[in-house]
């Protein structure tokens, strides 16, 4: 354990006049738990991947089953990233702007997809939107068909990614300063043109951040979608499930290979994230 | 364009911003509503503007001869500045300048062109010819400021409103802003309301300045009249430095402890208590007695780091008078800390109280 | 009577006629709310509403048969047992962290805080991939604790490895930036005073957090007892031994036994509300403490 603690010292100095003790104790802790579990871990699954070699990989990854989970996985969270982003943004407005009856008990309710184990709502979801259920059976009438299509994949995704969008939009929409609407209202502007011009642009970074959690969320996405979705090769099979499909058939290196598309997909989606919030601060006050 | 505003009250739950204030504002003037914080200034801009809704239905906004408080904000054709600028922090200067016409539906929008000519003419007005590119967050306070003044402007507003326009400002920006405000107005010639609690700017820049306290009008004049001529406590109080002294009136003389004072306005009075409001300058200092109405003090400290000498007093009463004369008169006094000498006042107010 | 009604009408209509400057026209405004509440409706309190009502559609009865079916039983149990080993680790982990990083000037603070968010950026199903390609019975080291009597993959420790890795952030990032904004010149003052290192966490720095860090708590048990996706690869789905209560209800729907499954999706459920209830309590005390803070 002293050890340890000497890691901490050595690697990441602290002020020296720091008067708080305990940086060599909880850093040295911090690094040696995230490294045991997380980082050794994650470095093993790409040590893995390279020594697959390239050939494998590509062998893995082009296989037309693989290929169109992939494409079923990344369209339909697609989708419901975006279907997020138009709802998500107004379930925010009207939260932070309006008041109407209920209001609290809704806004809490947000963040039930956090709280609810996607299994219960995959179960759910498929009791509603089935042939017979409340909500299919109407769906039904119209001519289509939800649970086991990509409709229900989508419909699964939309529910599990609902309160990032409104998360992040809704502090943005808090701290908008009433003046600048005001400001575009006395210059002439319509309540339209000054949501496109003033208010949207505003809140256009939080609402991007949300889309693209929501997205990074509903790709690696599982409990929620296996139930609704049917799971038909070719047709209805995310790429998720095609990973424990492989795994079960001890198929380590095809269940790698798509792993690590999906790890790759989920950096971009990071990265991009980080970008957003970098391109903002060039508005702000403090550069 | 003149406004007129009659019988505005607002209030915000249960505090009473206005009170039934009526007004009238000339055309082309500049004109400042001055007050502390809570005097409703802000609140009666805002009204003018359409931002706030007046509370009771027999108001009326007038400009010119039209009543206005029906409208929209955005139909009031009002230019209108924040304290904090308010500006669209993703556009940047020229973009903000234009939004006002880039916003105006297409029958009337004036062409590319012409915008751009609009906007080279305003940043030439505020003097930001090479900044169009700038963003808000690349601007320095005064800058910000003025961008947003050119931005109101440039939609012509019939009326121009500022709401602190100076409050976010260091000192010595604020100082060259608004005589750079007052010079401004002098060329666009628009009627403009500014909102202020820093009675030196209301002073300094106003043609009419408006006192207000307690969401009701105190006064409305020349700077001259507020400042030499107030009509209330509250405005002798609010401006300037003023010596406050309580006592009573008997047979037509002030009499405020050892100080006695006769005063064509008290001439009448018979018997009642009484407050004398006298300002630093208006008392006159003497190392000698030299007659009628004076009152022996002491000089408890003397500050002479300014334009002017300032004096504390403290006269037998335990009373603390300030004075304030120039540095020459002072040499003449020959008076140092802890001096006796003599004060006699040349210039007061009385105010009776209605009460006997 | 009516006259008054009529009178008051009017009164009314000037604030009708003009709106304030900043918001919509009531149509507009209830056209929107009505979007907002329908697609919450659908999407959220829609699942919600059915999970208790296929649970309690066979009757009281047959859900308590349900819940109390000894299989059923093991799973709530595997269930409390994972959470009660991972919430307390992560809790300590959590602490440390925000701990180093809110208190002490290091470099390479901000891709420490990425790092502690990765778990979030791993696709669950992964993570349990991760853990097999490490311990499975083909994996690197597996086969070492295969053979020292160690089972982890389709036992107990797999799925409180999995659970460990996809609850990792959970407390650490909602004490980092309450911790962070909170400063140190408390602990600094508490310090001068003579308190030891200790003294100063629990008496100074606890107090001021404890809201911050139910919330962090709540999440993470909440996500420890209802993750499915990591657990599922890693467990076997061996009845009565390695299913916890999100792989029990599975179990049972894909053999049509749905009001079981329904019955055990109930009380996670339950949990669900109770987590967001106590969220929502400790959302307000953190604001309420942001303000006193700041003042």
């Amino acid at each position: 354990m002293n050890s340890l603690l000497t890691v901490g010292k050595n690697i990441l100095p602290a002020k020296r006049s720091s008067v708080i003790p305990g940086f060599g104790l909880t850093m040295g802790f911090t690094l040696f738990y995230m490294s045991m579990l997380v980082l050794i871990p994650l470095g093993g699954l790409v040590l893995f991947t390279t020594s697959m070699g390239w050939e494998a990989f590509w062998q893995s990854i082009t296989d037309p089953r693989v290929l169109s989970s992939l494409r079923l996985s990344f369209g339909a969270s697609f989708i419901a990233a975006i279907l997020n982003a138009f709802f998500g943004l107004i379930v925010a407005w009207v939260l932070v702007r309006y008041t109407f009856p209920f209001k609290k008990v809704i806004d809490a309710l947000v963040d039930l997809p956090f709280a609810l184990p996607t299994a219960v709502s995959g179960i759910a979801l498929v009791t509603i939107y089935s042939q017979n259920g409340i909500v299919g059976r109407y769906v039904e009438l119209l001519g289509f068909q939800i649970a086991f299509t990509w409709i229900g994949i989508v419909i699964a995704l939309t529910l599990i990614g609902l309160p990032f969008v409104v998360r992040t939009v809704q502090p943005a929409l808090e701290d908008l300063e009433k003046e600048l609407e005001e400001v575009a209202a006395s210059l002439g502007a319509t309540r339209w043109q000054t949501f496109k011009r003033v208010i949207f642009p505003a809140i256009q970074p939080s609402l991007l951040t949300g889309f693209a959690m929501a997205l990074a969320r509903a790709i690696g996405e599982y409990g929620s979608v296996i139930f609704i979705a049917g799971n038909m090769p070719y047709k209805t099979e995310i790429a998720p499930l095609l990973i424990v499909i492989k795994l079960e058939q001890f198929d380590y290196t095809g269940a790698t290979a798509i792993a690590v598309v999906m790890l790759i997909a989920a950096f971009l989606i990071l990265l991009f994230i980080n970008l957003i919030q970098w391109w903002n601060r060039r508005y702000s006050d403090e550069n | 364009m003149s406004i007129k505003v009659e019988h505005i009250s607002k209030s915000f739950g249960t505090f009473k911003a206005l009170d039934d204030v009526s007004l009238t504002i000339p055309t082309n003037k500049l004109v400042a509503l001055l007050g502390p914080s809570g005097s409703g200034k802000t609140t009666l801009l805002r009204i003018i503007a359409g931002l706030e809704l007046p509370d009771n239905r027999d108001s009326a906004i007038y400009f010119d001869e039209e009543d206005v408080v029906d409208r929209k904000v955005t139909d009031r054709q009002v230019g209108f500045v924040f304290q904090h600028y308010a500006l669209f922090r993703h556009m940047t200067v020229f973009e903000n300048i234009a939004f006002g016409l880039k916003v105006q539906p297409k029958k009337v929008r004036p062409s590319m062109e012409e915008i751009k000519t609009r906007v080279d003419e305003l940043l030439g007005l505020i003097q930001l010819e090479g900044l169009a590119g700038r963003y808000p967050n690349q601007l320095s306070g005064g800058q910000r400021q003025r961008v947003a003044l050119a931005r109101a402007l440039a939609v012509e507003p019939k009326v121009l409103l500022l709401d602190e326009p100076f409050g976010a400002l260091d000192a010595k920006v604020r100082l060259e802003l608004r005589r750079w405000l007052r010079k401004l107005h002098e060329e666009i010639n628009v009627t403009s309301v500014f909102v202020t609690h820093d009675q030196e700017e209301a002073l300094e820049v106003a043609d009419y300045v408006v006192v207000m306290s307690n969401g009701k009008i105190e006064q409305m004049g020349t700077p001259e009249d507020v400042f030499h001529r107030p009509e209330t406590e509250f405005v002798m109080n609010f401006i300037g430095q003023v010596n406050q002294f309580h006592g009573r009136v008997e047979r037509g003389r002030g009499v405020f402890g050892k100080l006695v004072v006769e005063d064509d306005e008290i001439a009448g009075a018979e018997n009642a208590s009484a407050r004398m409001f006298v300002r630093p300058h208006e008392i006159k200092v003497t190392s000698r007695s030299s007659g009628n109405h004076e009152v022996p003090v002491t000089v408890l400290h003397v500050h002479k780091a300014g334009p002017r000498v300032r004096l504390e007093l403290q006269d037998d009463e335990n009373r603390t008078l300030q004075v304030d004369m120039s540095h020459d008169d002072f040499l003449m006094t020959e008076l140092g800390k802890n001096d006796k000498a003599y004060v006699s006042v040349q210039n007061s107010r009385i105010f009776i109280s209605e009460e006997v | 009577m009516t006259g008054t009604v009529t009178l008051q009408a009017k009164n009314k209509n000037r604030s009708i006629v003009q709106t304030e400057s900043t918001t919509e026209s009531p149509l507009v405004r209830w056209l929107l709310i009505g979007t907002a509440l329908v697609f919450l409706l659908l999407f959220l309190i829609l699942p919600l509403l059915i999970v208790f009502r296929e649970a309690f559609s066979g009757g009281i009865n047959l859900f308590f048969q349900a819940l109390t079916d000894p299989d059923a039983l093991a799973a709530i149990r595997l269930t409390l047992f994972t959470a009660a080993i991972v919430v307390p680790v992560n809790l300590v982990f959590g602490v440390c962290a925000a701990w180093a990083i809110s208190k002490f000037k290091f470099k390479g603070k901000s891709l420490l805080i990425t790092l502690i968010d990765l778990p979030f950026a791993v696709s669950p199903v992964i993570a349990g991939l991760i853990f097999i390609l490490i311990f499975g019975s083909r994996g690197w080291l597996g086969p070492w604790f295969l053979s020292h009597g160690i089972q982890i993959i389709f036992a107990t420790p797999g799925i409180v490895i999995a659970t460990l890795f996809v609850t990792f952030p959970f407390v650490a990032r909602e004490l980092i930036p309450l911790m962070q904004a909170q400063g140190t010149e408390e602990e600094q003052a508490a310090r001068v005073l003579g308190a030891s290192g200790w003294q100063t966490f629990s008496r100074v720095t606890l107090p001021n957090i404890k809201w911050g860090l139910i919330y962090g708590l709540i999440l993470c048990n909440a996500r420890a007892m209802g993750e499915f996706g990591a657990v599922s690869v890693v467990s076997g789905h061996i009845r009565g031994y390695t299913n916890t209560m999100p792989l029990h209800v599975e179990i049972l729907y894909n053999e049509y036994n749905f009001t079981a499954a329904f019955a055990i999706a109930s009380l996670l459920a339950v949990l669900a509300l109770v987590t967001l209830v106590i969220k929502s309590v400790a959302e307000v005390k953190i604001t309420g403490d942001q303000i006193q803070t700041k003042l």
